[in-house]
């Protein structure tokens, strides 16, 4: 994947040895990925088989030779893959002591309704939230 | 809101829609301490002449959203019409603990901690009423945050609008090329809310971004 210096915009091939020295033009030793849309729609599905691999340990990644395989065993599993996710996200604020909170921005921007983790280790879910939230003017 | 003030509010917004005078919501988002009712009360007090809501060393001093409505601001000859919201700053742990050490008591900073948290769920909340974000971080700390990256990482995924402002430039600390380097695919404008430095090129940039 080609990267980009942050600072001039200068591009470097995938595996130029001038992005471990820095920036030949500007000396920046920040880089960013250019990602076509196939090239990040292929390494998300790389990153989903890693998971999986690391699930189930009998499957290898080199075995998989081609994307159709991948693709097909994604199809498989989706439903295993969809219960680990979301088995790890539930609360959005955890309630650690009286006056110590730890909120998940994630969770919170990402859904509407909020799920808080009490010190005691139970979970409330606050109703109105699970239900459409409308702005008053 | 009384029968008059709306139907008013209605006529205006009808008039502004014929002579295409465009209002847009902005969001003042970031950390605690960034400087974000700073900038709010700097805009505000530059266009208006007043002053929206006190500012404080202590972490957390705004816990509630506010907004100013109908700033107008002219860049040459022309204008936008702007309504500011103002939020809590954006955190991932609220401890009481924190604030002890600005001589608050501790029935005090469980308080402020709970508002605090509150404030965060509010200004998250407001995201969905807006029409673009001026995001200020401090210049005189480290960008790579799991705030700024989160909100940067939601703002695009809801492709909102978005303004970098690096803020406490007035500082010899501060480096805002680091935020420049760290977020290239976004504008972003070194400023010191404080003292005004650079303060045009901002109203300029929240003209022909947010337009």
């Amino acid at each position: 994947m080609p990267h980009k210096c942050a600072r001039c915009g200068r591009v470097y091939d995938d595996g130029d040895i001038q992005i471990l020295k820095g920036c030949s033009f500007c000396g920046g030793k920040k880089f960013y990925y250019i990602a076509t849309k196939n090239i990040e729609t292929r390494d998300k599905n790389e990153i989903k088989d890693l998971i999986y691999n690391n699930i189930q340990s009998d499957i290898q990644l080199d075995n998989l030779d081609t994307l159709n395989e991948i693709e097909r065993f994604h199809k498989k599993n989706k439903k295993n893959f969809k219960n680990i996710i979301d088995d790890r996200e539930i609360e959005s604020i955890k309630v650690i002591d009286d006056g110590s909170y730890q909120l998940d921005l994630d969770i919170l921007m990402r859904r509407d309704e909020l799920i808080i983790e009490k010190k005691d280790g139970s979970y409330a879910l606050h109703m109105p939230s699970l239900f459409k939230y409308k702005k008053k003017e | 809101m009384s029968a008059w003030s709306s139907i008013k509010e209605k006529f205006w917004s009808f008039i502004s829609k014929i002579f295409g005078d465009k209002k847009v919501k902005i969001g003042i988002y970031g950390p605690p301490n960034a400087g974000k009712t700073t900038l709010a009360n700097k805009i505000i007090k530059d266009w208006t002449g007043e002053e929206l809501n006190g500012v404080s060393e202590i972490p957390h001093e705004t816990r509630r959203v506010l907004r100013k409505k109908d700033i107008s601001i002219d860049v040459g000859k022309s204008s936008l019409k702007l309504d500011i919201v103002d939020t809590p700053g954006l955190a991932t742990k609220l401890d009481y603990h924190d604030f002890l050490k600005y001589d608050l008591e501790e029935d005090e900073a469980k308080i402020r901690a709970k508002e605090a948290a509150e404030g965060v769920i509010e200004a998250i909340r407001w995201l969905d009423d807006l029409d673009g974000v001026l995001l200020v971080m401090d210049a005189t700390e480290s960008p790579y945050t799991q705030v700024n990256i989160t909100v940067i990482g939601n703002m695009e995924a809801r492709k909102l609008p978005l303004l970098i402002v690096a803020n406490k430039i007035d500082l010899p600390t501060a480096k805002p090329l680091k935020i420049m380097e760290a977020f290239p695919q976004h504008t972003v404008i070194p400023i010191s809310a404080l003292k005004g430095e650079n303060i045009e090129t901002l109203y300029k940039s929240i003209y022909d971004h947010f337009r």
